[in-house]
């Protein structure tokens, strides 16, 4: 970076003063000489600073929602309004996690009254919400020793989506679905695919519902087969952001749980489902559950802003059930504390369908350090005790995905959740 | 056209203060210059950052040093000025050789004359006060070259703050 104007101008006139003052005290004026150069500059630099600086600046990016690993480029047109400016520097601010692939932040320029210039650059970023809102503005005369420093204010907002992982299917069963059909089995006979129940047979029905051989034993009337209906249902993903259960050091595994979040919610919105997420880590942040491709962008964008971070109210798992209609599917990514077991078991208690995913952090922060024998022996102890956690949710009813996550979301997704499995039957 | 003068600005400035110094029996001074000038030779094509000013201090260091430790002649004298003015150019224009970088291909001409221009009214001007001042020696009592000192030392004061309030 160069140094700023005003540091340059301090720095010749300490050397002129340091000529001039040397020179005065040994009496020898040829240092007051070698000093009047530095002075001139100075005097003439100072003649020809600019008293303010107009300026719009307007910034358009060619992208406000980037996928983690595209570009975007942005654009940054200035219009003096004010009077010239023989020299200006912009500088546009660039938030922590956007990095620059190409073009320059800064642009020097000589820009006369009324006259416009524009610069672009291109950025990329990991996920993340970004508000780009300031450009740093250093207008100077000609020579760069006098001028002023302000900052202009911009619009400008980039979202950097996860990634979305495609899941082919991912098997639920709530008790409750809701009245639109979709593709969850909803336990009740009608339209669909799989046998259900048979009945006898009502006028109305078709022909082909006929179960002739039931019929066949029982003469004195007609029965008629029943499918199990397919409906859509309520899902709702609770992520957990608390530092205490994420964070690793200088790792974190909340990303992976972000990934997860994405994938699922995309899965359950692909086939139909109202979904609503829960965010649970500094403060609490509540995705209004809707439907379809409106509400996929808006658990993206919200996945987007999220980080993990600590909360002293916010220790211990609690999850607010009035937000989550009785007997739906709740969908609780988390790697998983102790202290998580009783608020999981109570949500099951009250008649909800809980399917936990669970990056696995003691593999995880196996993974950042050095192998020793010590790390080894602890990393048995804290995966036995996590073993012993999961069983005991399992066995109170609770489908948990234990996550390596060496191993890709999809595949695990695909092992776990994309079989009608008998653990769900017997969940029930 | 800026990277071209600032390096002959360099080798000005190096030669007649090495030259003035080697003149004068003062090799020591005159390695400082020239080691100065390498240094920032190099740091100009290795793309170092904040070795202008220092080297600046060096150079002038080394031509008021001279200036101090030997009666130069009046040839010495002109090379001793010129190698500081010719310094001082070379930091002048590292700065802006660096920033210049950050300007569109289209800009730079409008710039580069901009800066020549009131960079020439500079030189133009100081050497005109040189020799005025070596034209018109004035004897200071030490009256007067303490007010000086106290004006200086004040002049020093209210610059700092007005460029602190960015004025």
């Amino acid at each position: 970076m160069n140094v700023s104007p005003l540091r340059r101008a301090l720095l010749v006139a300490a050397l002129a003063y340091l000529l001039i003052l040397v020179g005065l005290a040994l009496a020898r004026g040829i240092l007051l000489v070698m000093a009047l150069p530095i002075l001139v500059y100075l005097l003439v630099g100072l003649a020809g600073a600019p008293s303010g600086a107009d300026l719009e600046i307007v910034r358009t990016l060619s992208a406000g929602r980037l996928w983690a690993g595209e570009e975007a480029e942005v654009t940054l047109t200035v219009t003096n309004r004010g009077a010239a400016l023989e020299r200006v520097q912009f500088e546009d601010v660039l938030p922590a996690g956007l990095e620059v692939t190409a073009g320059s932040l800064c642009h020097l320029v000589s820009l006369p009254a009324g006259e416009s210039t524009r610069w672009t650059y291109r950025v990329r970023g990991r996920r993340g919400y970004y508000a780009l809102r300031q450009v740093r503005v250093t207008a100077t005369e000609a020579l760069g020793a006098f001028g002023l420093e302000t900052s202009v204010q911009t619009e400008g907002q980039l979202f950097v989506l996860p990634p979305v992982l495609r899941l082919r299917r991912v098997d639920i069963r709530p008790r409750r679905t809701r009245v639109y059909s979709g593709t969850i089995p909803a336990r009740q006979g009608g339209p669909g695919v799989e046998f259900f129940d048979v009945r006898a047979y009502q006028s109305g029905d078709s022909p082909r519902q006929i179960n002739w051989r039931l019929t066949a034993r029982h003469p004195e009337g007609l029965f008629a087969d029943q499918y199990e209906q397919e409906r859509v249902v309520d899902v709702g993903i609770i992520l957990d952001g608390r530092l205490r259960t994420n964070d690793f050091g200088d790792r974190s595994i909340f990303e992976h749980s972000v990934l997860a979040a994405a994938a699922l919610a995309d899965a359950f919105l692909a086939v139909g489902n109202r979904v609503g997420m829960l965010f649970y880590g500094h403060h609490i942040h509540w995705t209004i559950p809707g439907y379809g491709k409106v509400q996929g962008e808006r658990i993206l964008h919200d996945l987007s802003r999220l980080d993990a971070a600590e909360a002293q109210v916010f220790q211990e798992l609690y999850i607010p059930r009035r937000l989550f209609p009785a007997f739906s599917q709740l969908v609780v990514i988390t790697p998983l504390t102790g202290d998580d077991f009783a608020p999981l078991v109570e949500l099951r208690w009250r008649g909800y369908s809980v399917l936990v995913i669970s990056p696995d952090p003691v593999a995880f922060e196996l993974q950042g350090l050095a192998p020793s024998p010590a790390a080894e022996l602890a990393g048995r102890i804290a995966h036995m005790q996590r073993q012993v956690l999961i069983r005991r949710l399992r066995g109170a009813g609770i489908h948990v995905v234990d996550w390596d996550v060496a191993q890709p979301f999809e595949q695990v997704a695909r092992r776990a959740l994309e079989r009608r499995q008998i653990m769900l039957r017997g969940v029930r | 056209m800026t990277r071209p003068l600032l390096l002959l600005a360099l080798l000005l400035a190096s030669l007649s203060i090495a030259g003035a110094t080697f003149l004068n029996g003062l090799a020591g001074l005159g390695a400082v210059a020239l080691a100065s000038a390498g240094v920032w030779l190099i740091g100009l094509l290795r793309g170092w950052k904040g070795m202008a000013a220092p080297m600046l201090f060096l150079l002038s260091g080394a031509a008021a040093a001279a200036f101090l430790l030997a009666a130069p002649s009046t040839v010495e004298t002109a090379l001793l000025l010129g190698g500081g003015l010719a310094a001082f150019l070379a930091w002048d224009l590292t700065d802006f050789d660096a920033r210049l970088a950050l300007a569109e291909a289209s800009d730079r001409p409008r710039l580069e004359r901009a800066h020549f221009s009131r960079l020439g009214l500079v030189v133009g001007s100081s050497v005109l006060l040189i020799l005025l001042a070596l034209t018109l020696a004035v004897k200071l009592n030490f009256e007067w070259t303490a007010l000086l000192v106290l004006i200086g030392a004040g002049g020093l004061g209210y610059l700092v703050s007005q460029i602190r309030s960015g004025r």
